[in-house]
């Protein structure tokens, strides 16, 4: 017990020190106003130099799947999904726009995979334009050919899908069982369409019409595409939970700081309990979805239905609870909170985002309904 | 819902004979595929405005624009049935708003309850026939909640008051014509004791209008300065320095027009629609029992508010501003209406990030539009925290939390 103890101690310790020269690196780099710019500027939020920072300082080697050490995945750097997600928390609470995730995620499976190329920018195309609570259940065939394979469906929401050089398809094979396939966009009978975002962040639709893809371009297999996927689907699921929280923490910063400040009535509105109050209830959101997805990312890989149903939870918490930071933050701002130029509303843009990405709410629910069904 | 109120009401011969009146005359007047499922109306502003302004016409010639008003001053003085029944017949057909809604239901009430026989003569007509298009100038960027520390100054020289200042949130303003503006008379006085209630003329000199870019993107408010802009005396509303009781009045009317149930009718409408087309796992949302405990939670309120608000709004026209519990209507219907909103997003999915324009949006991309638009609802015609303390102070009675406001 004092061993693991200790050892939490000490990746707490890691998780912070990870944090806190994020937070710096992106104070220095990247701002509310920039933003606002941006997406005046494109219509797109994005920020390639930003990026490209980012990249200098390997925080797109964070983490890797499957490769099993003491601590559970880890990766070249020695790190795990606890400080890749609180470098992506850092992130959502700068409203920093850059393909930080569908990279890390794309190139882990890569890596799990054994593949010999990884690209510069790896994403992984699950979601598809039906709905559905079962994750892995796709309608993209995949036929075998003399020499590879034949992709037919089409993959919908697929964050920074048109930047993209490499997309990870899971696909349902000739034999009914799952296979995952990394396919150059440039392949004849691959068609990209950006798709327009709440929050101005890149996304596209692909549509695989019938694309001829090389043996080589199989990732992997049966069970253990179904094993790599839904790896990749919980480091997808955690880290979009993690961005999300600093997202919702950020703004409720920002509308307590307003709130310090703010006079009516002779007094800093934040001396009214009304307002304390409200405050206190959105901190309270966000503690309790950091503490699930924190939790969730310290479980080893080789036990994927805890990691699932902990997923499950920090993902239920995180659709139920963050949406609603952002959302009462702007409340606090009053009148200026709806105006474009304030900029609260671009957390609000964000959070609703990427809860509309996380996944089916009725999916998560269920998970965590079965879980307590079968444990009673 | 798509039921009408009727099977409710045992209506007397005259509420017949006036459903059938406003039946025919949406009959005659509705413009054309208004109304019916998919259109949209005009998209750009200024065909929405004209269109908007030749339904206050219609309206008015068909003296229907202002039932509520006493029959003196051009309404009917219809109570609460029937303006029920000209509420849902309204909501049923989908009619489009008047140009002067606003100032039908506020602006106007308050010219009846506190202006000079010249005010009431001159400008009620005019609010009715939508010749003059009114905002109202109140919040300030320091003066929002806490109303009464507004700074903008009107000084008294001879016939005519001076007025500069800054006022924000001022919908209609860059085309309206006139507005009915809170300016401070006497900065010696208590700060609710030296308030005025002035109508100016926006096409005075020394006005300039900035909008204020929505985080819709939509600009439908405006900021407008005052520089030294002449206000004759017998605009003055009500007393001198008594402004503050004008406004109170003004509010309340507002407040009432806040809590009308046509749009929370519309979106349950939108919600259930959207429940039983949008599928998960190839399942209609409405099939799942917790998107039906959420809708039928919402259908409840709708049909509470529907009856409570058209209480409401009746009550303030017996002679005086509606009650404080009009505060209760306000407060929950825009709260309704802003969960109803949150709760369509819920129900898109992936679907609700998708935006106007984007290929596979929902509805044009109108579920999160409207998501963005409704956060303004617990925030405009006061926030939901200063109608938590009305309700606390003046229904509830409680001891006051802030500074006594009279």
């Amino acid at each position: 017990m004092t061993r693991r103890l200790a050892e939490l101690a000490e990746a707490e310790e890691r998780r912070e020190a990870v944090r806190s020269a994020a937070a710096d690196y992106l104070k220095g780099e990247w701002s509310l106003a920039m933003l606002r710019e941006r997406i005046e500027r494109d219509g797109i939020a994005d920020a390639p130099e930003l990026w490209n920072g980012m990249q200098r300082l390997d925080w797109d080697r964070v983490q890797s799947l499957g490769a099993e050490t003491e601590s559970g995945a880890a990766s070249d750097l020695g790190f795990g999904s606890g400080e890749f997600c609180a470098l992506v928390e850092e992130t959502g609470r700068a409203l920093a726009p850059t393909p930080l995730v569908p990279c890390v995620v794309g190139r882990a499976v890569l890596q799990g995979a054994g593949a010999d190329a990884i690209g510069s920018l790896p994403v992984l195309a699950h979601a598809e334009g039906e709905r559905s609570t079962d994750r892995l259940r796709t309608s993209v065939t995949a036929s075998q050919t003399t020499d590879g394979h034949r992709l037919h469906g089409a993959k919908r929401f697929v964050p920074y899908g048109l930047q993209a050089d490499l997309a990870i398809v899971n696909a349902t094979q000739d034999d009914g069982t799952c296979g995952l396939f990394a396919i150059d966009p440039e392949t004849p009978g691959v068609e990209r369409t950006a798709l327009a975002l709440l929050d101005a962040s890149p996304c596209a639709e692909l549509r695989l019409d019938g694309a001829e893809v090389p043996r080589t371009a199989r990732l992997a297999s049966g069970d253990a595409a179904v094993r790599l996927l839904g790896e990749a689907l919980a480091l997808e699921t955690l880290a979009r939970c993690a961005e999300l929280v600093g997202v919702a923490s950020r703004a409720l910063d920002l509308a307590v700081e307003y709130a310090k400040q703010r006079i009516a009535f002779d007094r800093p509105i934040g001396s009214f309990q009304a307002v304390q109050h409200k405050l206190v209830d959105l901190r309270g959101r966000v503690e309790v979805a950091r503490a699930l997805y924190q939790g969730a990312a310290t479980l080893a890989p080789d036990q994927p239905e805890e990691r699932d149903l902990a997923v499950a939870m920090a993902a239920f918490a995180a659709l139920d609870g963050l949406r609603k930071v952002p959302e009462g933050a702007l409340q606090i701002f009053g009148g200026l909170g709806t105006t474009w130029e304030h900029g609260i509303h671009f957390f609000v843009r964000r959070a609703a985002t990427l809860c509309g990405l996380l996944g089916e709410r009725s999916g998560f629910r269920e998970i965590v309904a079965g879980h307590l069904a079968s444990a009673s | 819902m798509s039921r009408s109120a009727e099977p409710l009401l045992d209506l007397s011969p005259e509420d017949e004979a006036f459903r059938d009146e406003i039946r025919s005359f949406l009959d005659a007047n509705l413009p054309e595929g208004w109304g019916t499922r998919g259109h949209e109306g005009p998209r750009d502003e200024a065909g929405r405005i004209e269109l908007q302004r030749e339904w206050q016409r219609r309206l008015h010639g068909a003296g229907l624009a202002a039932i509520a008003w006493p029959v003196e001053f051009g309404g009917r003085g219809a109570g609460f049935v029937q303006q029920m029944l000209h509420n849902t017949e309204m909501a049923r057909r989908r009619a489009p708003d008047p140009i002067n809604r606003s100032a039908v239901a506020y602006i106007g009430p308050t010219i009846i309850q506190w202006g000079s026989d010249w005010q009431r003569q001159h400008f009620l007509p005019r609010i009715l026939s939508g010749e003059d298009v009114w905002c109202q100038g109140f919040s300030e960027p320091d003066a929002g909640s806490d109303l009464a520390a507004l700074r903008t100054r009107a000084e008294l020289a001879g016939d005519e008051f001076v007025l500069t200042g800054h006022k924000v949130w001022t919908s209609k303003a860059h085309f309206a014509d006139w507005c009915l503006v809170l300016a401070r008379t006497d900065p010696d006085a208590p700060k609710h004791r030296g308030i005025s209630c002035l109508l100016v003329d926006l096409r005075s000199k020394g006005i300039t209008i900035r909008p204020i870019r929505q985080i819709s993107g939509q600009s439908e408010f405006n900021e407008v300065f005052f520089d030294r802009v002449r206000v004759p005396r017998r605009c003055l509303v009500g007393e001198l320095h008594s402004g503050w009781q004008v406004a109170n009045a003004t509010l309340s009317y507002e407040r009432a027009g806040l809590s009308r149930t046509q749009r929370i009718e519309r979106r349950l409408e939108i919600l259930l629609g959207l429940a039983r087309e949008l599928r998960v796992d190839g399942r209609a949302q409405i099939e799942d029992p917790a998107v039906r405990e959420q809708l039928v939670r919402f259908a409840v309120e709708v049909e509470a508010l529907r009856n409570l608000s058209v209480r409401v709004s009746t009550a303030g026209l017996r002679g005086s501003a509606p009650g404080p519990e009009v505060s209760i209507a306000k407060l929950l219907t825009s709260e309704l209406d802003q969960s109803m909103a949150e709760f369509g997003m819920d129900l898109a999915g992936p679907y609700a990030a998708l935006v106007k324009g984007s290929e596979h949006a929902l509805k044009g991309g109108n579920i999160p539009l409207s998501y963005l638009i409704m956060r303004a609802a617990t925030i405009g015609g006061g926030t939901s925290e200063i109608q938590r303390n009305l309700i606390a102070e003046r229904v509830l009675g409680l001891p006051k939390s802030t500074p006594a406001e009279r």
